[in-house]
């Protein structure tokens, strides 16, 4: 979300406006008066809550133990339970999402709905474990139509224990512990039987493919396995623990969600684990948001990390404003909202990756230095703050003019904190019109221009108006001095 | 309350259009009805200043013909109401 920081704005703009005073965020209604029942290990209060994740919503208690959550669109969102099988949420109010249906399944009773995954085509399969048999059940459902999505084939075997799902276009991909991994044509609406893919890859646990169609595989062993189209196996590296998720990143790289043991970034091209993350609870889904961060579900908060470094950003425990939170499962998200699967419901963040990140601000929009003498020398302090709760580096100071000299190339200001940078020219007795740059790593603002200015003929009361030319804020207009038509009152502005 | 007598109301803003959006969010919260303008030739950087830096606001009252009447860099209400009135009697 990009924000709009206004200062020294016209007392005269403000006078002649009425600004509408912004409406807060409602807080977690909370829907966890069933908490204190429910075995929800520990919870870690010892770091600061992440700023970024904002808690929205949570849906009525209704729904225990759901496992997965999926995006559908139309402002609709697909719970998977573990004992309800699949419901169906109205997320069009982030603040309260609410269940309008579910979908029939038609596994038999006892039986626990453990994954889901969406294709690009509204196809949705879901995998189910039977509770004592170790049994399980896969069901395809169409939800082309995201308001009434509808279970169209399903497919049992005994023995199969299904477990993480994926599409790579119209086949289904199913990690299936002793079975290997499962693959089934789903092109023409049903599950038919599946291929086996490779059968020697351990206990597959889990599965993703990315947009070349490279399947990457976790195994409970604690393998990640990267396999061709055809099943080949191309590669494999030891990681933390049981592999319950496996996500491709948007850089090639894989992260493996490892329970317990926390993830891992690793290139299973190279074969070599990138970084490491502790968790506190069991990790067992993760997102990963356009930033680049990785938000995880860590059974009782939500763990933001770096995406590179897997340094953790901050926590979230969506419970804190409304009780306690239990069992985080399952997470999806869709664009900046964030669908997280509780014991209890639904949860809804919306995510604002600015507000943890550093935010450069100069003291002022320009510099004009005044009417110098020839050789007479003046400089400017251009004051610099970091804003922002995290430290900021800018990576270049440079002058478009080579007579503007610059006391720093480069800097790094702590969170909140200032520093400054001289800029100085001697004057030649003719004009300086120069523009300082500075780029930065605040996302908002990676690039500022401060023009520098000296000996600039200047126009004041008595003189005619300049002759401009302004392009209105929607673009679709220009005015020009000469044709105001009357005496006029302007006044001049800046954002910042 | 000038408007029926022929005073033009403009806003200025000296940021560019790469911040347009952020220009047109912060006019959506304000509610003003004038025409909020962008300076895409810095003629901010031509009224008199005095040397060191350039503190926004400027509030300029021009006459009919486009003479600059009155030019201030602090909001002075007053004043500024008197320079409007001269230029519309």
């Amino acid at each position: 979300m990009r924000r709009v920081r206004l200062t020294l704005l016209s007392p005269v703009l403000s006078l002649l406006a009425c600004g509408a005073p912004q409406e807060p965020l409602s807080s977690d209604p909370g829907e966890a008066d069933t908490a204190d029942t429910i075995d929800s290990g520990p919870v870690d209060d010892s770091l600061p809550l992440g700023d970024n994740l904002v808690a929205r919503g949570v849906s009525d208690v209704e729904f225990l133990e759901p496992t997965a959550t999926a995006w559908l669109g139309s402002d609709r969102v697909l719970l998977c339970s573990g004992t309800n099988g699949l419901g169906l949420y109205d997320v069009s109010d982030l603040d309260a999402p609410s269940r309008t249906g579910g979908v029939s399944l038609g596994p038999p009773a006892g039986f626990r709905c453990q994954h889901l995954a969406l294709s690009g085509e509204g196809a949705v399969i879901a995998t189910h474990h039977g509770d004592e048999t170790g049994d399980g059940w896969i069901a395809l459902i169409d939800a082309s139509d995201p308001t009434a999505p509808v279970a169209v084939a399903s497919w049992n075997q005994p023995g199969v224990e299904p477990e993480g799902v994926a599409f790579d276009g119209d086949m289904a991909l199913v990690a299936a512990h002793e079975s290997g991994l499962l693959r089934f044509d789903v092109s023409a609406g049903a599950l038919g039987s599946p291929t086996t893919l490779a059968d020697d890859i351990g206990n597959a646990y889990s599965v993703a493919v990315d947009a070349i169609g490279r399947i990457a595989v976790g195994t409970v062993e604690g393998e990640v396995l990267l396999l061709d189209s055809a099943g080949t196996t191309l590669g494999s590296i030891a990681v933390s623990g049981p592999v319950r998720d496996v996500e491709w990143l948007a850089d090639g790289s894989v992260v493996a969600i490892c329970g317990s043991s926390g993830l891992d970034r690793i290139d299973l091209q190279a074969g070599t684990v990138e970084a490491h993350a502790d968790v506190y609870g069991s990790a067992l889904d993760a997102v990963e948001m356009e930033d680049g961060s990785i938000v995880v579900a860590d059974w009782n908060d939500l763990r933001m990390f770096d995406g590179e470094t897997l340094d953790l950003l901050g926590t979230e425990a969506p419970g804190a404003s409304g009780g306690p939170a239990v069992a985080l499962l399952g997470i999806d998200r869709y664009e900046d909202t964030v669908f997280v699967a509780e014991w209890q419901g639904l949860r809804t963040f919306t995510w604002d990756p600015m507000v943890s990140a550093p935010d450069i601000r100069a003291d002022v929009a320009s510099i004009d230095l005044g009417t110098l003498a020839s050789g007479e020398p003046a400089a400017w302090s251009l004051v610099l703050r970091n804003e922002g709760p995290k430290p900021l580096t800018i990576s270049s100071i440079t002058s478009s003019d080579a007579a503007v000299s610059l006391s720093a190339s480069s800097m790094e200001i702590a969170a909140g904190g200032a520093d400054f940078v001289e800029v100085a020219w001697v004057s030649t007795g003719g004009t300086l019109s120069a523009r300082v740059t500075l780029r930065s790593d605040d996302p908002d603002e990676p690039e500022i221009v401060v023009p520098v200015d000296a000996n600039q003929p200047t126009t004041g009361v008595g003189d005619l108006v300049p002759d401009f030319s302004y392009v209105a804020v929607n673009g679709t207009e220009t005015w020009r001095s000469r044709d105001l038509g009357g005496p006029a009152l302007l006044t001049y502005f800046a954002t910042f | 309350m000038y408007g029926p007598q022929g005073l033009v109301v403009l806003a200025l803003s000296s940021g560019g259009m790469a911040d347009a959006a952020d220009l047109e969010t912060f006019i959506a919260s304000t509610g003003v009805t004038f025409p909020v303008l962008v300076d895409t030739t810095n003629t901010y950087s031509e009224y008199d200043n005095d040397g060191a830096i350039s503190p926004y606001p400027i509030d300029l009252v021009l006459d009919a013909d486009g003479t600059i009447v009155y030019l201030s860099r602090t909001y002075e209400p007053d004043a500024l109401r008197a320079a409007v009135e001269s230029v519309l009697r």
